[in-house]
């Protein structure tokens, strides 16, 4: 049986774990009336599954507008510009990678 | 554990090294035990307190802090006087030009490269002539391991888990050379950036695998580097890369031998880069086939702006500007070269600091 590393009394490369209480965002339970984001992180097929995302939601509900974003490359985040904007024109968002 | 308690363990060694296994702190292979007595000597060797923070390591941007980092250099195999290269590594890691968050990521197969220069090459015994790229040296080895181990064990890109690569590249356990300074006929990599020749440094670039350059004859235009370098800039047309649509930083690392032939004909640095950009040029037309994109050509958005997209025959440069393509020397006797392509970022440099200099405050 393999001894447990604890025992040995090494010293932990890694980093150390913490935890915090994190709030989720709450659930929207009705999109009617909302007003939708998208984010293209402009991976090849993103564009086309975010077509279909909206296309999906306007048949199901009355949303008020429809903001899209493309973030400036796939690998890196959103900038603070752009999240900013999201914020202020939308109230959900959806992202979307895609190769 | 200490030295003493690890010599009894006698057959029960294998037993401590199946329980480091299962701890998920190794890369695969079998690692030095980071006892606390060993740690301590990297601390001291480091001029640095445990506790202090060298650099916040994405994706999980959690703190690497000396006692971290010497714990990862201890299992890496580094001998304690390695410390300062290693955190030169990691801080010029994180550097944001570099882009290591969507490298450790990603699908796409570039890891850190770590080109070393200045005196403390031969001062620690860094390879940089024959087999630079292979193994056999151990600062090579275990400075480029330590930097990996701490991507995964701090920065948290677990194999498979967060780090996405498709097929990543053994450069993923180590990837570590030193420029050979001593037989490059131009000036070092380091001094590019403002450094000295007498400053030890190290240089991060998002490396894919080397892929060889063997030329050996240069018949029409013998002494001439053009027909090397078209070899080289028909290395970098490379449809499949990121650097096809993205541009970034390039490297190519001259063997001595070739290095020679191309500054006895007077060429310098700034000559070989103008004549890659201008030739390291891929048609539309086969960008259009494949690719990123394929023949969706509005979604380029990086080329640049003068590139008319409705011709099938215009040209993409690989690189936005001749400086993007970094020439180095390295290696040993030979007619090969390597081209080093990349994830489309830039490198990103850090200067080694020795415990004396972190002690003065420099």
């Amino acid at each position: 049986m393999t001894a447990s590393i604890e025992s040995y009394g090494f010293v932990n490369p890694m980093y150390d774990a913490t935890t915090k209480q994190v709030a989720f965002a709450k659930r929207i339970k009705e999109f009617s009336g909302l007003r939708m984001g998208l984010i293209d992180n402009r991976k090849h097929n993103v564009d086309k599954l975010l077509v279909g995302f909206e296309k999906s939601f306007r048949k199901r509900f009355e949303l008020a507008d429809v903001f899209s974003l493309k973030k400036f490359i796939f690998s890196m985040p959103a900038s603070e510009t752009d999240i900013a904007m999201l914020v202020e024109r939308t109230d959900f968002v959806i992202g979307a990678i895609a190769d | 554990m200490g030295v003493a308690e690890l010599l009894q363990l006698g057959d029960d060694v294998i037993a401590m090294h199946e329980a480091l296994f299962a701890s998920g702190w190794t890369d695969g292979l079998p690692v030095v035990p980071p006892t606390r007595a060993r740690v301590e000597e990297f601390v001291v060797a480091s001029g640095y307190p445990a506790d202090y923070e060298v650099a916040i390591v994405p994706p999980l941007d959690k703190v690497a802090n000396i006692e971290k980092i010497a714990a990862n250099s201890v299992m890496a195999g580094c001998l304690p006087e390695y410390m300062p290269v290693v955190i030169a590594s990691l801080r010029a890691s994180v550097g944001p030009k570099l882009n290591l968050r969507g490298m450790q990521c990603s699908t796409q197969i570039s890891t850190p490269l770590q080109i070393v220069n200045g005196p403390i090459r031969k001062k620690l015994g860094f390879n940089c002539s024959s087999g630079v790229f292979g193994p056999g040296w151990r600062a090579n080895a275990t400075v480029g391991r330590a930097l990996k181990l701490i991507l995964v064990n701090i920065g948290g890109a677990v194999p498979g888990v967060v780090d996405k690569a498709t097929f990543a590249h053994p450069g993923k356990y180590t990837y570590c050379i030193a420029e050979n300074e001593e037989e490059n006929p131009w000036e070092p990599l380091h001094t590019e950036y403002g450094f000295s020749r007498e400053d030890s440094t190290v240089t991060v670039y998002a490396s894919e695998a080397p892929q060889t350059i063997l030329v050996s004859a240069l018949h029409d235009n013998p002494g001439q580097p053009w027909d090397l370098l078209d070899t080289v800039a028909s290395m970098m047309r490379d449809v499949g890369a990121n650097q096809a649509y993205l541009g970034g930083e390039h490297i190519v690392a001259f063997s001595p031998e070739h290095a020679a032939t191309i500054a006895a004909a007077g060429w310098k640095k700034v000559h070989i880069q103008k004549y890659l950009f201008d030739h390291a040029r891929i048609p539309i037309a086969e960008l259009k086939k494949a690719g990123i994109y394929g023949r969706e050509v509005d979604k380029y958005h990086l080329w640049p702006k003068w590139v008319d997209r409705t011709k099938d025959d215009a040209l993409i440069p690989v690189a936005r500007d001749h400086s993007d393509i970094k020439i180095i020397v390295t290696g040993g006797p030979g007619v090969h070269s390597v081209y080093i392509p990349g994830l489309g970022s830039r490198c990103q440099i850090a200067k080694v600091e020795v415990p004396a200099e972190v002690q003065n405050g420099h």
